[in-house]
């Protein structure tokens, strides 16, 4: 996108000092390659010009449906993945801030004790052939940390942490159930004490007994240790339950992003709308009126003209094919990518009681913090 | 639909596997009726026999499972009842003979697994969906070839009026230009496109029963929608069963007439759905109602169930669910195993403390 959209009261270049994590138009395109000569013939957008910050001691969730490019973004900003462009500020502890995407190997290796990641699915992301102890102890010793008894007594700390018999360290991963497993894989990531955790899916491969034990473990631990996440997930009422602010994706762009309480509350695009009334409500009394929304999620190798969405949007109109939209901010810290996005009264999942009741009594964005708004809404 | 009837009955069935750790008791001892043309939800968490107890009707269960006790009644006289007031605009190709009303009752159980009987009523009157459709759709054969092919097993039908059939079921199901897409591979479809295919196979022979397991598990949610519509509005119009197996409570919620949750093998709560979801009575379904995340909720309110589902291997002794239960009572439920007892009308709860 040309369009480059910077946070309010921040000019570009300029670093809004409690940010722990600040993106700026990243992008990931993918090459599509034809024939012998491997000749490029077009690109896969999965991240397009998408802007976001963490502040420390929050959690972001950033909502999409397979193929939106959530979890390419979230391994961008480990840089697990080479962006293609864009900005990943980083306000390290050690280092101080940094640009993920320009840093060199050494000083990414230095960064990278900071921000860790847990994956979706623990049955893959743990290897076999190593014992608890040296999967959770193994950050440590690598950055020669910890040796010996102390590494020993370092991982027990960590495994009682989360909730797992010191013992357990001795035995290899194939020993535990699923939810036992993520918690070994929060063991790793938190040994580092890092700043921020970036969870891609951390629940959605457990049952639904397990997966609240897992939210609740996530939750005390940012109380404890004032971790900042960025919680990648598909499930809207999980997503709503752990986050302070919340993105909505779609092909590779951000429509949608706001403090929960007003994303939830008072949506402002079309697809956050659908997407809520989509899932399931566990109440047979609730009501079964439902936006279905027609076709598929567009392939990002070739999105449709104009917004992206127009194809299933219930309002398009015509200059929803022609122009795309930019992100706008519609509301005090509240922004959409939808050109009726000041028009349409669309409908939230949360009640209109609970949601804020006028957005011009807020102060505005720049004179305080998302969450301060949050709290004050509830 | 006013049709309550039964259609399948299942009676004290128990399927065990036998592994050289020892027997795996997959289901032990379940109980449930699927009423001809409602929806019964079957929820439970991994691991807990729903879906042994599906392929035990299908009489699919792997190897080395076997089916050691109880019965499996299939009533066609309910299935028979119900298409009467099948509505005509469902395909059905000229010429077809309908199936033979017969108005017995078949014991499923009892049929061999590989034998004629069995095979006349897998697919045709029962017909069974699963959670991936990649990995139970050919990926050798075209949609087309399948579709034809599970239309021809059952129908006195020439190939012309089996793939005539086969593009209607697709535009049925809401497969765009079906007439081009029916030259498709599987791969060359969507996820969400693939259930529709099989739900389109399902549905091709006019089943009294659909089984469902977890059809939507593996779609993201606007697909789940779609998917969950078309299953309704099916139903709706052909007045066929479904047996809706999930994890997923807000599916059940939205779909099921009746509910049945399973816990290790055994039910332990059945009721219509909104009892189940407003008076539930077995600690087991009010945790994992509590403990489902619902938008406008905290976390720190989120009810948690300890410890996981216990090894199937080593079933605890008394009533399975007292080892993560907040009403255990010990002396009692680690020693006496309870049995699913009626409270009220229609709603069975299997607790001691109840």
């Amino acid at each position: 996108m040309k369009h480059r959209e910077i946070p309010a009261g921040l000019d570009d270049g300029e670093h809004d000092e409690s940010l722990l994590v600040d993106v700026r138009d990243l992008k990931k395109h993918f090459p599509i390659e034809k024939g012998l000569l491997r000749k490029q013939v077009g690109s896969i957008r999965a991240v397009d010009g998408v802007s976001l910050q963490i502040r420390p001691s929050q959690t972001h969730g950033l909502v999409g449906e397979s193929g939106s490019g959530k979890t390419t973004l979230g391994r961008m900003i480990i840089r697990a993945l080479e962006p293609t462009s864009g900005e990943i500020w980083f306000n390290d502890r050690d280092i101080g801030r940094v640009n993920i995407a320009t840093l060199d190997e050494r000083q990414l290796r230095q960064a990278r004790r900071n921000m860790k990641i847990v994956y979706q699915d623990p049955y893959s992301s743990l290897n076999p052939r190593m014992t608890v102890r040296q999967i959770v102890g193994e950050h440590l010793m690598v950055n020669k940390k910890a040796t010996g008894k102390d590494l020993d007594r370092q991982v027990e700390e960590l495994l009682d942490l989360v909730g797992l018999r010191p013992e357990y360290g001795r035995r290899y991963p194939h020993a535990f159930s699923g939810g036992q497993r993520q918690r070994i894989a929060i063991a790793r990531a938190l040994s580092m004490r890092p700043q921020l955790l970036i969870c891609d899916e951390p629940v959605s491969a457990l049952d639904v007994s397990v997966q609240a034990q897992i939210l609740k473990l996530l939750n005390t631990l940012q109380q404890q240790f004032g971790l900042s996440y960025l919680f990648v997930a598909h499930d809207l009422s999980v997503v709503e339950n752990v986050s302070d602010h919340v993105s909505v994706m779609y092909v590779g762009q951000i429509v949608e992003s706001a403090p929960k309480s007003r994303l939830y509350g008072a949506p402002l695009h079309p697809y956050t709308e659908a997407l809520m009334s989509a899932v399931p409500q566990p109440d047979p009394r609730a009501s079964k009126k439902r936006i279905v929304l027609k076709g598929e999620l567009p392939s990002p190798a070739s999105p449709p003209s104009g917004c992206y969405f127009h194809p299933r949007c219930a309002y398009a109109e015509q200059v929803c094919k022609d122009e795309s939209p930019v992100l706008e901010e519609i509301q005090p810290g509240h922004f959409a990518r939808c050109h009726f996005a000041r028009t349409l009264h669309l409908q939230g999942a949360l009640s209109t009681a609970t949601a804020p009741a006028k957005p011009t009594a807020r102060p505005p964005a720049d004179s305080a913090p998302a969450n301060v708004v949050f709290d004050a809404a509830r | 639909m006013q049709t309550t009837s039964p259609l399948v009955e299942v009676i004290d069935l128990k399927v065990q596997f036998p592994l050289d750790e020892g027997t795996v008791r997959a289901v032990d001892g379940v109980s449930f009726t699927i009423p001809a043309g409602k929806t019964l939800g079957v929820v439970g968490e991994s691991g807990c026999g729903k879906s042994v107890t599906a392929r035990s009707i299908m009489r699919i269960v792997r190897s080395p499972g076997k089916i050691v006790e109880g019965r499996i009644l299939y009533h066609q006289s309910a299935a028979a009842n119900v298409s009467k007031q099948k509505s005509p605009d469902l395909p059905n190709a000229n010429g077809m003979p309908p199936k033979p009303a017969t108005q017995q009752t078949i014991d499923l159980t009892a049929l061999d697994h590989r034998g004629k009987e069995i095979r006349n009523i897998r697919g045709n009157h029962i017909a069974m969906i699963f959670q991936e459709p990649m990995t139970s759709l050919s990926p050798v054969h075209t949609i087309g070839n399948q579709l034809i092919e599970a239309i021809q097993l059952h129908r006195r039908a020439t190939k012309q009026e089996a793939r005539k059939l086969a593009v209607e079921m697709l535009e049925l199901v809401g497969v765009p230009r079906a007439d081009d897409r029916i030259n498709d591979y599987p791969h060359q479809f969507s996820g969400g496109m693939r259930q529709r295919a099989m739900i389109a196979m399902a549905l091709s022979c006019q089943p009294s029963l659909l089984i469902a397991d977890e059809p939507t598990t593996a779609l993201d949610v606007t697909t789940e929608a779609q998917i969950l519509d078309l299953i309704r509005g099916i139903q709706e119009r052909t007045g066929m069963a479904v047996m809706l197996i999930t994890h997923n409570l807000g599916v059940v919620a939205e779909m099921a007439d009746e509910v049945v949750v399973m816990y290790l093998g055994k039910v332990v709560e059945s009721a219509d759905v909104d009892t189940l979801f407003h008076n539930p009575q077995h600690p087991y379904t009010q945790s994992l109602l509590e403990s489902i995340p619902r938008i406008g909720r905290k976390v720190e309110d989120l009810e948690v169930i300890a410890g996981s589902v216990p090894n199937p291997m080593n079933i605890p002794s008394g009533c399975p669910f007292h080892t993560r239960c907040r009403e255990f009572l010990p002396g009692l439920c680690d020693i006496e195993v309870p049995e699913l007892k009626p409270l009220d009308d229609g709603h069975l709860v299997s607790c001691l403390r109840r």
